[in-house]
């Protein structure tokens, strides 16, 4: 018997690693050259970046997505001739989206590593960076950066402030046994970490701790850098020609000439510390965005999960009820075991890498992502709610000479979904919830614009404020869930309800009127 | 009309049935009586394979149920059940309990169906919980409904497991007076009972059951 286990376990982890290997050697797709004939012809300039790097990429209070790299990339469209696309990534996803010609130009505060260098065509820099500490205002025991060795340190994930301090950490002013590196999804949690002294400092770009600090009176920035200087390139994918290079180029050394690439840093470098918050109308387009965009996820993936979850349950039952279906009964488990055994974030970092070698939009992978995991849930609360209905039910239905088939559909089924409403109207709660985590892929949610107005404002109502969004949408689908429930209900005692009524004789003193059941 | 040959049903190595072989004429009344756990229900349920028998053979209406070319579905449609439990639909009014069989699988007219289950209802003296749920029945009241559901379907034969144990006395002598009329009517009956009223009134024949054999 163990061995039959051992066997079985070992069968279904062979199956799940071949499939992950199949998946990640997918091939690279032949793409034509990224020539400036070929960007011409096709109307538009493709930029991949990752919105959450103020100030080289960030979204304003209209939901756009703006900032000093913004500002260039308007200016090589414009003389290019051209329409801009700007398509958020997460910032790992930007680099693989490149290697397979998801797009024709990384524009994302990226510094020009030893290892980027030689892999990856890039431009000429157009800005240094330096990494400079963010603390809070009241640590008057940190003035140096070396009084931090020893202490907890967050940063961006796989950012070039990360790879800094870990240097500095194996031989430099940060060396200690005791020095511990936290990594953030982007810049906004690197600070939320910060203010909520989950960390006692944070490294980021020079640019970008300077404006929080000037921003927010409670921060401040250490004056001297962190390790040595590094330079902001573009990146190109690799089959890009000579004279785009060469093109853009141009256009950076002319905006470095003539003053314009100073216009746009200051532009950005101001723009966030403007205190009047008072006109918060511009606000109301950023959180219309991240309402659209969360109740247009939570939709789609509602719908996408009820068709995987039933198709699975389907299968499932079927193969309990009549024994048939026996190997996509198997399979179905595999993949239901899969999804439920990984993380969401997990799940969608994968698909979007995946996606990311012919897709450079982030949303097919976070719907996939959401729609399976969510499928999977809803197919075991399905088949959980036929398994509950009793098998007496079954059986009288036998009985009467009904075949499987019509059992399932006239008396099982139609108790299971009623039975199953409450469980489901949990999971949809959630699969809102976790909308959230779609933050990390640059999608916009409602957490956002929440996080900046109260940093802005500095003030707590804008969490309310998404709080009761977020309430408000789950309301409503628990409210059209209910509705569906009683409507199904009705339908069993609708029909031609008054036609007995007359026939009764006037005796009968205990005459039921018709009400709903349960 | 029903011919049972040495049938022998094992759970997992426990005997349940022993070789029980026994003939059931047309328009016969068997009563089957005896202690708790003999196997009088497993017995019932063999007759219309809701148990799958592990020997011997049963032959209904001339050819063997047993068989793969025999359409169990039809002949359970001819062979009308009323389990202990008397199980209704939850999710279907007692009309449309009593009402879905006829008109899915007998294909009666809507309207038919509904009048005569009706009248049916009427008869057993429920017809004010024409629309109730079944869960808003009393025991009783859900015994007559499934014994009306099963009489929709016009069976050749009937069998009934304790059809009277939750009814009062006078309940009892009601239902045992239907019994008699669905006898003069012509339907063979194998009923499961202690009640001896049934033994004096309708039963043709009287079998006792001891240790999986009838004796």
């Amino acid at each position: 018997m163990k061995i039959l286990v051992r066997t079985k376990i070992l069968t279904k982890l062979i199956l799940v690693l071949i499939i992950g290997c199949v998946m990640g050697f997918y091939g690279c797709k032949n793409k034509p050259k990224v020539t400036i004939e070929a960007l011409k012809e096709r109307g538009t300039l493709v930029v991949l970046t990752d919105p959450t790097f103020y100030p080289y990429e960030y979204y304003n209070r209209k939901g756009k997505i703006v900032g000093i790299d913004m500002e260039i990339a308007q200016l090589i469209a414009n003389k290019l001739g051209v329409d801009l696309d700007i398509r958020p990534r997460s910032f790992e996803g930007i680099i693989s989206s490149l290697s397979n010609n998801g797009g024709d130009i990384a524009m994302a505060g990226m510094s020009l590593t030893p290892e980027k260098q030689d892999t990856y065509p890039h431009s000429m820099p157009y800005a240094d960076a330096h990494q400079k500490f963010l603390l809070l205002s009241n640590r008057k025991d940190i003035e140096e950066p070396q009084d931090l060795a020893g202490k907890k340190i967050g940063a961006p994930i796989a950012t070039t402030s990360m790879t800094c301090i870990r240097k500095e950490i194996t031989n430099g002013t940060l060396k200690d046994t005791n020095t511990e590196v936290m990594s953030y999804g982007n810049t906004y949690e690197v600070i939320q970490a910060l203010k909520s002294k989950h960390v006692d400092a944070v490294l980021l770009d020079s640019d970008t701790s300077e404006v929080y600090a000037k921003k927010d009176k409670c921060l401040k920035v250490l004056p001297s850098p962190l390790g040595e200087e590094e330079k902001y390139v573009f990146f190109y994918p690799k089959n890009v020609s000579d004279e785009v290079i060469r093109f853009i180029d141009n256009i950076i050394t002319g905006i470095k000439v003539n003053g314009r690439l100073e216009e746009f840093r200051a532009k950005h470098r101001l723009v966030n510390t403007d205190e009047s918050s008072t006109a918060e109308g511009g606000w109301t387009g950023f959180f219309l965005k991240g309402l659209k965009n969360t109740t247009g996820l939570v939709c789609i993936s509602m719908i996408l999960g009820i068709v995987v979850g039933v198709l699975i349950a389907f299968i499932r039952v079927q193969h309990r009820f009549s024994g048939n279906l026996n190997l996509s009964n198997k399979a179905a488990g595999l993949f239901v075991q899969i999804f439920r055994g990984t993380p969401l974030m997990l799940q969608m970092y994968m698909f979007d890498s995946l996606f990311s070698r012919f897709l450079s939009l982030s949303w097919p992978a976070v719907i996939l992502a959401f729609g399976l995991n969510s499928g999977v849930y809803i197919s075991e609360i399905l088949r959980s709610s036929v398994g509950e209905v009793d098998s007496s039910q079954y059986e009288a239905a036998r009985i009467l000479g009904f075949s499987n088939n019509q059992t399932l559909k006239l008396v099982i089924l139609p108790q299971a979904f009623r039975n199953s409403v409450p469980t489901l109207l949990n999971e949809f709660s959630s699969l809102l919830k976790d909308t959230s985590i779609a933050s990390a892929m640059g999608i916009v949610t409602l957490v956002q614009p929440a996080v900046d107005l109260s940093w802005a404002t500095n003030k707590m109502w804008p969490f309310c404020f998404s709080g009761s969004l977020y309430f408000l949408i789950i309301l409503l689908i628990s409210h059209t869930l209910n509705w569906i429930k009683r409507w199904s209900a009705a339908k069993e005692i609708r029909k031609e309800q008054t036609k007995y009524v007359k026939r009764i004789k006037p005796e009968c003193n205990d005459m039921q009127k018709p009400k709903e059941l349960g | 009309m029903i011919e049972i040959k040495h049938l022998v049903k094992n759970f997992n190595n426990y005997t349940v049935l022993d070789d029980i072989s026994i003939k059931i004429e047309k328009a016969e009344c068997v009563l089957i009586c005896g202690p708790s756990g003999v196997g009088k229900t497993t017995f019932l349920r063999c007759l219309n394979l809701l148990e799958r028998p592990t020997s011997g053979d049963i032959i209904f209406e001339g050819q063997s149920i047993l068989s793969p070319t025999c359409d169990i579905l039809k002949v359970r449609q001819r062979i009308g059940m009323v389990c202990q439990q008397f199980d209704l639909f939850t999710n279907y009014t007692v009309l449309d309990n009593i009402t879905l069989a006829p008109i899915k699988l007998l294909k009666k007219p809507v309207k038919e169906a509904q009048d005569e289950g009706y009248d049916l209802l009427e008869k057993f003296r429920i017809a004010d919980k024409v629309y109730s749920s079944p869960l808003r029945l009393s025991g009783g009241q859900r015994q007559r409904v499934a014994i009306i559901r099963a009489l929709m379907m016009s069976p050749a034969v009937l069998l009934l497991d304790e059809p009277t144990s939750a009814l009062d006395h006078q309940m009892q002598l009601e239902v045992c007076d239907i019994i008699k009329e669905l006898h003069k009517a012509g339907i063979t009956m194998v009923i499961i009972t202690h009640d001896t009223l049934f033994a004096e009134s309708v039963a043709t024949r009287v079998v006792q059951m001891e240790n999986g054999k009838f004796v």
